[in-house]
Formats: C-alpha cells, structure tokens, sequence
C-alpha cells in the first residue's frame, strides 16, 4: 500500500514541473507583458524601465529558473489588475471556489445517488425513462445558459435569492478560513451564515447540474450490474427488504466506481465553476482565472492557473489512493502494468 | 437511516428559507452606501485622475471654488471671494476664517499654498508618486504666494480662461500640510485629511471597502448623513442586483437597458443629469483614404445619429452634432443634427476615386463607456450604416481597454470610437483634448486619435485658451466648431445621460454635470 | 474468411445501432439540424446581420418569425446561421483534434520507450487542467477570432484520440499476427493502418461524436466570455452574451439561443451513446 501511494505521489512532481512550464509558456506566448500592461499611456522608457523591474529582458531560461524559484517560495508576483500580491488574491479567491465546489459537489451526489438508485431499482420503468431523459439534457445544457437563466429569473428577476457577491454589502463580516459558511457557523453568527448560504443557493445548485447528471447516468449503470450480481440474490433470498437490499448491500459496492468518477470529473467541475462564477460574479478563483486572462495580468494568470492545475493533479492524486485503497486489485494492477 | 434522511431534508429545507428573510434585513439609518464599479486609487487629490478616486476624495476635500449643484456657475468655497487684476495674469483669493481640517489644524493660505506647490514642484517629500494632473496647473500657474493667513495670490504666465474652473476639480482639493508632512507624501493617499464634509475613517483594500464618517464641525454645516461607506461591485448586474436586495441604498451606472425596470419601481429613485461627455467616430487623417476630406465627409453623411441613440440609448441620449457637450461656453445651439444623406455621401467618395466604396476597418472598445453603453452594438450599427454607402468595414473589437487605448493612441486605426467627459466644464477642456499640436501626435498619452494638425484649429485654441471675455471666448469656439464641421476629423455620434440611483429613503441629491459625487446636501427621509 | 466474419459483425452492429432508439432520435436531431444550417437563407427572407433600427426588439410577426433582437437584426435568421457555424466549429475542432491525436497516440503505442512517456506526460500536462480553462488560456494567446476558437477546442481535445488510439495499439501490439508481420519486415505504418487502426475506429467514432457536441459548447462558452468571432457575427455563444441584459425585456432573445445549443449538443449526445451501446458494449 504506502508503495502504492508513494509511487503515485512522486509521479505527481513530473507533473507538476510539466504543468508550471506550461503556464511559464502560455503566458510567454501571450505577447510582451510589458506592452499589454503598460501600453496605454506609457513612453518607452516605462516600458523598458518595467521589463528591467520585472526581470523580462533577461534570456528566457533565466525567467524559467527564477520563476520556478518563485512560486516554491510562495511569491507569485503582483497583480495590476488588483494591484495586490497575487499570492493574496489566490488566498481570498481559493476558499470561495472550494466552498462551491463542494457544496455543488454534495448536491450533485446526493441528487445523483438518489435519482440513479431510483432509475435503476424502476428499471425501463416511466420513472427510469424520465429520470435518463432529464441526466441527457443535463450533459447537453450549456451551463452558462443555465447560469444566466438562473441569475436574471430567479434571481436578479424574481429576487428569490441574492446574487452577485458571497455576502450582502454592508455586513461587518471577518472570514477565518474563507470559507464563509463554515466561518459564521463557527463564531455562531447565523445571520451571516443564513446570510452566506442564500448567496451560496443559485450557483451551487447550477453548477452541480452536470456533475448530477453524470453521477445519476453513473450510478444507474453501476447498480444494475451489482444488482445482477450473485450476493444480491443471496441477500434477497435471506429474506431482507428490497430497500435494505439496494441500499445496505448494492449501494455500497457500487460505490467504488462513484467515486472515481467524482475524481475523474472534478476537472469538469473546476471548468464549470470558472462558467458559473463569472456569470454569478462569484469572486473565486475561476473568475479570477478569467478576469486575468482578459486583462493580459500575467502574473496572476500565471499564479491562477497554476494553482487551478495543481488542485486539480492534487485531487486525482487523493482519488488514485482512495481507489487504490477501496479497491485492492487496483493497487496491485497499477503495480504490475504501469 | 429514516431519521437521519429526514434530519437532512429539514435542514436544507432550513436552510433555503431562512435567507428569505434575512435577505429583507434594515440597514441602519443615516448611512449611505454606495456601490461603484472599482475600488479609488488613491484618497490623496493631487495623486489621481480617475473617476471612483474622485468620488471619494470629493467628499473628504474642498476646494476653494465649486460648481454649483447641477450646474456650471461658480460659487465661493473656501474662497470667500476673488479677483483678477484686469491683465488677466495676478488672481488673489480671500480665504473662509474658522476653517479646520480633520486633524484640528486650521486652514489657512499656507495650507493653499503647500497644495499647490505639491503641483508646482518637481520633488520633495510632500509630493504624491505621481501627479496626472500637474500640466493642467503648471501650465499656467507660475508662482503661488500667501500674502496674509487668509490671502492666496496666483500668479500666472499668461491669460487662461479655464483657470477659475481647474480650481473646482477635485484635484485642486485643499490637503492638510501638517498631516501630509507627518505621513510623507506617498502614504498621504491612504490616510486623507481635509476639511470636507466626511472625515476618512477606514480603507480595507481586501473588500474595496472606504468608510466615512460625518465631520462635526465642516463650514458649511454638519451633514445630515452620519456615515457613507463606499464599496465596489464591477459587474453592473451584480451592482443592480445588490442595490435591489438592499445590500447597498445608492449606486451608480446602472445599464442603459434597466433604466426603464428602473423608472417604473417605486421603490427606486432615478436621479440623472445630462452627462457633459460625446462619443464621437474618429477617422485617423493619417492613414488613406481619411487623408481626404471628401471621405471624410461622406462618413459624417452616411451616419443616422438620431436611429442610433433612439434605438440603443434606451433614452439616455443625445444624438450629437459638436465634439462638446450642450451647454458648455461655445456650443452653437443654431446646428442642428443633420439627417444622413446617403446619395451625397457616394457622390463625394466617386469624387475622391471611391465609385465602388472601399474596405477599411473599425475598431471598437470591448466596455461600456460613459458615452458609449454598448460599444460593440453600436459599431455594428456604424458598420451598417457605412455599407449603404459602400463603406464595408470590419470590426476589430480590440481584446481590453488597456491595450485598445494603446493600439488607438498609436495610430493603428483608420476609424475608431473614441470619447471624453470634461474634468471641468471648459471648451478648451474639450477641444484641445481633440485637436491641439501636442495631443494629436501618435503615441503613448495621445488623445486626438484623428490626428488632424491645422494651424487654423491651433490659432483658435490659443486665443479661446487665452480669451478671458466670455463673449468673444464663445465666438472662438464657435468658429472652431465650424470649422469641425467642414474638415470632420471625427464624426460627433452621442451624449449620454448620467445616471445614480437611490432608494427612496433619500432626497437633496443633484447629479453634478461634470460627475462630481457630492454627498453632503443628501438628507435621509422617512418613508413607509 | 476473416472478411467475412467482419462484415457479418458489421451488419450486426449496423442492425443493434438502428434498434437503439436513442442512436435514432440522435442521427434525426442532427439531420434536421443540418438540414436547416444549409437551407438557412431559404427559409427566411431576412439575413442574419441586417441591421434595422426601426424594428428593434419586435416580438414574433408574419414577417419576423421569431421577433427581431435589439439592432432589428431577424431572429430566425441569426439562429439559423448560428447553426452553420456551431456544425463548423464542431467539425473542424474534432477534425483538429482527430487529425493530431491520432498519429500521435499511434506513434506513442508502437513506438513505445521514449516517445510513449514524454507523449503521455504532455497528455497529462494538458488534462491537469480543466480544457476550458486551457481553451481559454490559448486564444487569449491567439487573439480572438471563430478560427482561433476552432483551434483551441481543437487543440484541448486531443489528449482524449492520443490516449485511445494509444491504448488500442497497445492491445494489439501484443498479437501474434502484429509479431509475425513485424518479423516478415512488413512497414510499420502498414501494419497499424491495416490492423490497428479498423480496431479502434468504433470507440473513436464514439469519441468523435461526443466530442463534436462537447466542441459546440465549449465554443459557445468561450464566445460568451468574449473570445470569439467578431462583433455581429450570429454565433450562439455570442448571441447569450450580447442579450444578457435583455432578460427582463424579451426573455425569448435569451432563452432561443440557449435551446439551440441545448439541442444540437443533445443530438451528439444521443447519437454518441448510442453508437457506444451498439458498438462498444464493453465501454460504460
């Protein structure tokens, strides 16, 4: 087992090497940062005296190595955009995205499990019938459709739920993890968590739309073949309840194969929220990513996407031990094919 | 497992509602908090040049003259009354008595004088990280004395028509000098101290949030807002969306397309003012074919300016006929806005070689301006109307305002929207902005994107820079805007409205036309 | 003889496609939609860019079947035309990836060594990031253009063929027949179009119809962030984004291009799944 994750973790340098000279060149490519920050009103000596102060006329191996530097040592430059220390813009952006993410992800299995469990116990039932169309349209939605659709109805529109920030303006509000929720639940303050969790509703229900239907179609699929297996038989024989039979026994091992799918689509979730914060204009990290990119402020978009990357390798990283751990025969297949 | 699944379900059914009513919850009375679309640069006055600093620091500084409320007229502030020596060139101010700053120091002419030294120097510890608008007061001004505590003398180098108003700009704002010489000059911007109406209570640049409190003692009578907080929210959906659930009670630039949900809410309060900006076509007389008046004015032919703003300014706009707003010194009401004439344009363009038209291209910002609300729709109309006359342009819709400033400011354009909103009321402000030797060159800083140099335009400039007697100022410019119109180095599109918004809880505001924020005339109401 | 077995699996598989009624609804959803993209300007008398001020924000008439947007532009008209573009965007995008991902993933499995692990590592480099996060980062590289959208879908594509096509050489480099060619000193590239690559056409056709609907909408999304075709082009994305703000005073001018996209992407989709049940019935 610790070879199993030793293995996997030190597979996740290369990676990560390969991911920051990815951004160090996309960013490169992009064009002279210089210009694209100080074009619009400055003579050629800002510019040169800016390329001089941000080490961009020195040859591109030396940028690489001191970038790499950098970023281990936690400076990931200034953001003009913010015209703050990116490192601290991450820092305030990251907690709000982990914070929808995880709750879109809750609802998304929560939902998912149910509606599967439902699908497949009716199977080629109405209810099954209904349950796939409504997964396939759920794939087949564009989610910024369904972000603006949200937003603008129900909630710039109807006013159900307030939209546009993590809180209402005017709060006096101090975050200790930056995860809002969490933070007023812990200094007990339930205004500013009923406060939180209404900004939180419409965008964590959105974003889980794809997830949800991907887990639904997952876990249909996975529980009729455990259905069919030959210890439900048995289980059902003993005489237990079709309820206890689906969920105690069935449920639990389709499991496994859940899982991996929420790992597997968490890329898909991360992308969705960088969808979904900017139309909601929830101030995390995607929107972050988009407002950098957009602004050519290539320190953030070099600190952004590389945290975005890294959190990304991280949680299929936990996802590999976790399957490794759930599924012994993973670990010793990885062991001997890889 | 039961138990537990509906434990669950209770809670988030719990956990729906209850934000419904937190949603509705009173915010305290007598505060102002005013949502804008980015965070001040700077809360020092001689430190910037843009817009969300200048709302702030309004409130925090005087000056020594003002702008009347909704208006252009002059009015004594802490300048009780002035002179001018007839030759135009020696200005004395004699200052209000009983003034204080923040700090409890008092306001005197030294005080004037250390303000505007800190434009007149080149270095010193007084002085903020950077001064945009320096030229506008070093310019003119050549010296800046105290002759008593409560006399300021400006001498000048020449006669200059707008230097009574460059004195109501915010950037003129009186600082305390006791205060900027305790924090250093660059530290000044983070902690102002003035004599205004609201006295800098806190910044926290994490939420671009500035606090204000109420000043006690301010000259003109203590506010009737006890505090303002101003806090920053970029998208205008968001802002308006923010405005509606109560999170803030005032905010401004809303979009063109609410205005009308706007006006029909009763429990919203519109308040608005004809903003003293243009949007205007320019066409870079550097490149062919604009190097020909005849195109040029074949473009100013083929644009309907009327369809345009009925159709896209939702009513908050002016079709535009002068490159300057109506009302300033010099606008020649008698033109009025010309209906397209797309048989004359083509003539002209088979005159000038053009029989089948010609391919150009059109850039156009990607945000929304003051002026131009929906840039992007508004040069697929400009597209449209040129192909009529067989003008096919090209949009190239430039990635972000940065780099579309940069690329316009370079020449890169044959055609380009462009626009400006007067810091201070004057024609000059406008027309030298556009026209004048220095301004017009191609490179970083340029603002006359047309490029168009004639010495006639310069001469004008000059004597209406100069011309301190009203009458004959106007008639300079109105010969300048003529001559405008028969050269059509830009083709004047649009003026827009300005637009706050409040809720009803509020009344004596006024939208200044130069869109200064001033906040102390605001008296909170009951309402039901 | 071996033929002949082949092309009795091949009517099998045809015969299990046409069963699947999934798959059929699909291949008919597309058929309509492809159908109305060429037939665009038949069907309605408008084009898709002409401006008229007089008619803004019409709601649907005789003359504007589906009402007309804030410039006067026809609805219909625009939706229509979006729809050529979305089945371009799809098609050169997947063409793109199919194109580089293929030859790739076959070098990486035949050749094997160090060619496999620096190809696979790149793949990885690639998917550690969410694609339209990367899409978004390559042509705000570019510069925004419908062509430069079309590579950057394309290009963020790829790693998904390069890994397929690798995995199926991978299986059938194993058999005894490749081993036995190879000894006869037959041309690598003639062993891997004869015998490898008819292997894996079934789970890359899957993957290139679901992809060409994942194509449509990350085109889309990228449009509606900005980074797409030029200001008036009828793109869907596009369209989303310009009529955000008219929610509240024609809810149809958003709602339409939505449902497009929704559709033709539910097509793939479809079609996707049920070449998958009918072709691959190994792959869930």
């Amino acid at each position: 087992m610790f070879r199993y994750v030793l293995r996997r973790v030190l597979f996740f340098v290369p990676v990560w090497l390969g991911v920051a000279t990815a951004v160090f060149l996309l960013v490169r490519l992009s064009g002279d940062p210089a210009v694209a920050i100080k074009g619009d009103k400055a003579p050629p000596e800002e510019i040169e005296k800016f390329r001089r102060q941000e080490g961009l006329d020195r040859s591109l191996p030396v940028q690489y190595a001191s970038f790499l530097a950098d970023t281990v040592r936690g400076d990931l430059g200034w953001s003009y955009r913010t015209d703050r220390p990116v490192a601290r813009d991450l820092a305030d952006s990251f907690p709000a995205t982990v914070e929808l993410t995880l709750l879109a992800m809750t609802l998304a299995v929560a939902c998912g499990v149910a509606l599967g469990t439902v699908a497949a116990v009716r199977r080629n039932g109405p209810a099954d019938a209904a349950s796939m169309v409504v997964a396939l349209i759920g794939v087949s939605v564009p989610l910024f459709w369904l972000a603006l659709l949200a937003m603008k109805g129900l909630g710039e529109g109807a006013g159900w739920f307030p939209v546009g920030s993590r809180l209402s303006a005017g709060t006096e509000f101090r975050p200790l993890t930056g995860i809002y929720t969490l933070d007023a639940l812990l200094r007990g303050d339930l205004d500013a968590f009923s406060d939180a969790v209404g900004h939180l509703v419409l965008p964590a229900c959105v974003l889980a739309t794809v997830p949800a239907a991907i887990v639904t179609r997952m876990t249909r699929s996975s529980l009729i073949e455990t259905l069919g297996k030959d210890f439900v038989r048995t289980a059902r024989a003993k005489g237990l309840t079709e309820r206890a039979v689906v969920i105690r026994h069935a449920l639990r091992n389709s499991l496994v194969p859940i899982v991996t799918v929420v790992g597997i689509h968490f890329g898909l979730l991360l992308g969705g929220a960088v969808l979904t914060e900017t139309v909601f204009g929830w101030p995390g990290l995607g929107k972050y990513t988009v407002d950098s990119v957009l602004r050519r402020d290539f320190h953030a978009v070099q600190g952004a996407l590389l945290l975005m990357a890294t959190t990304f390798v991280c949680v299929n990283l936990v996802v590999d031990v976790l399957y490794g751990f759930l599924d012994p025969r993973i670990r010793e297949g990885y062991e001997e094919g890889r | 497992m039961i138990h537990v699944r509906t434990t669950t379900a209770a809670a988030l059914a719990l956990a729906l509602v209850l934000p419904l009513g937190g949603c509705q919850r009173a915010l305290p009375p007598a505060a102002a908090i005013y949502a804008r679309g980015a965070d001040s640069k700077s809360l020092d006055p001689q430190a910037v040049d843009d817009g969300e600093s200048a709302k702030v620091i309004e409130n925090i500084f005087d000056t020594l003259v003002a702008f009347a409320p909704g208006s252009l007229e002059i009015l004594p502030a802490l300048a009780e009354r002035w002179e001018m020596r007839p030759d135009g060139l020696l200005w004395t101010f004699h200052l209000r008595k009983g003034v204080g700053f923040h700090d409890g120091t008092p306001f005197d002419a030294d005080a004037v004088v250390f303000t505007f030294r800190r434009f007149l120097d080149e270095a010193g510890p007084s002085l903020p990280p950077d001064v945009p608008y320096g030229p506008y007061y070093r310019g003119p001004i050549a010296s800046v004395e105290a002759k008593d505590a409560a006399t300021v003398v400006f001498t000048l180098k020449h006669t200059y028509a707008p230097f009574l108003p460059n004195l109501c700009m915010f950037a003129a704002g009186i600082v305390s000098p006791a205060a900027v010489k305790a924090g250093g000059g660059k530290a000044f911007g983070k902690n102002p101290v003035g004599t205004g109406a609201f006295r800098f209570q806190e910044w926290n640049p994490g939420e671009k949030k500035i606090t204000l409190v109420r000043n006690e003692e301010y000259w003109r009578g203590p506010a009737a807002l006890a505090r303002v907080v101003f806090m920053t929210i970029p998208d205008n959906n968001a802002r308006l969306s923010a405005f509606r659930a109560g999170s803030c009670n005032w905010m401004d630039s809303p979009n063109f397309e609410d205005l009308e949900a706007c006006r029909k809410d009763p429990k919203v309060r519109l308040w608005s003012a004809p903003g003293l900006n243009v949007g205007y076509l320019a066409l870079n007389t550097l490149r062919k074919p604009f190097d020909d008046a005849r195109v040029r004015r074949a473009v100013a032919l083929a644009v309907d300016r009327k369809k345009l703003v009925e159709a896209l300014y939702f009513g908050a706009g002016k079709p535009a006929v002068h490159p300057m707003a109506p009302g300033i010194l010099g606008y020649d009401d008698s033109v009025k806005v010309p209906a397209p004439d797309r048989a004359r344009a083509k003539a002209l363009l088979a005159e000038a070689g053009f029989p089948d038209g010609f391919d150009t291209e059109l850039y156009a910002m990607p945000n929304p301006r003051p002026y131009y609300p929906q840039p992007q729709k508004i040069a697929q109309v400009l597209k449209s109307d040129l192909e009529a006359v067989g003008i096919r342009a090209t949009i190239n819709p430039v990635g972000e305002w940065a780099a579309y400033l940069d690329a316009v400011q370079n020449a890169k354009h044959p055609m380009c929207m462009l626009g400006w909103t007067t810091d201070n009321g004057d024609p000059d402000n406008f027309l030298t902005t556009f026209f004048s030797a220095e301004c017009a060159q191609p490179g970083p800083g340029a603002l006359g994107v047309s490029f168009w140099v004639d010495p006639r335009m310069q001469d004008l400039l000059r004597r209406g820079e100069r011309e301190v007697d009203a009458g004959r100022r106007a008639a300079i410019y109105r010969e300048a805007l003529a001559l405008v119109r028969e050269e059509v180095p830009l083709v004047p599109i649009a003026h827009a409205e300005q637009f706050v918004l409040s809720t009803r809880g509020f009344e004596g505001f006024t939208v200044q036309p130069t869109g200064d924020l001033f906040l102390h005339p605001v008296r909170p109401v009951a309402t039901e | 003889m071996r033929e002949g077995a082949a092309a009795l699996g091949r009517d099998r598989r045809l015969r299990a496609l046409l069963r699947n009624r999934g798959a059929v609804a699909g291949a008919a959803l597309l058929l309509v939609l492809a159908l109305l993209a060429i037939g665009a300007d038949a069907l309605t008398p408008h084009g898709p860019r002409t401006v008229d001020l007089e008619r803004v924000l019409e709601g649907p008439s005789s003359d504007h079947w589906l009402g007309t947007d804030d410039l006067g532009q026809d609805l219909l008209a625009r939706l229509l035309h979006g729809a050529r573009i979305s089945l371009l965007v799809g098609a050169v995008s997947v063409g793109i990836a199919v194109a580089v991902g293929v030859p790739l993933g076959s070098i990486a499995g035949y050749a094997g060594g160090w060619a496999d692990t620096i190809l696979m590592r790149l793949t990885d480099v690639m998917l550690a990031f969410p694609s339209i996060v990367l899409a978004i980062a390559i042509v705000a590289a570019l510069g925004a253009s419908l062509t430069n959208l079309m590579i950057a879908v394309g290009l963020v594509t790829i790693p998904g063929y390069a890994r397929q096509v690798r995995a199926s050489v991978l299986q059938v480099k194993a058999e005894d027949y490749v081993t036995a060619s190879r000894a006869l000193g037959a041309r690598p590239l003639r062993i891997l179009a004869g015998t490898v690559l008819p292997n894996c056409l079934a789970p890359l056709l899957v993957l290139a119809t679901l992809d060409y609907g994942v194509a449509i909408l990350e085109a889309a999304a990228l449009s509606f962030l900005g980074l797409g075709p030029e200001p008036g082009t009828p793109e869907w994305g596009k369209m989303l984004a310009d009529s955000q703000n008219l929610f509240s005073l024609a809810p149809r001018v958003v709602i339409a291009p939505g449902l497009c996209i929704s559709a033709a992407v539910l097509a793939f989709n479809l079609l996707g799944d049920g070449l998958r049940d009918a072709l691959d019935p190994r792959a869930r």
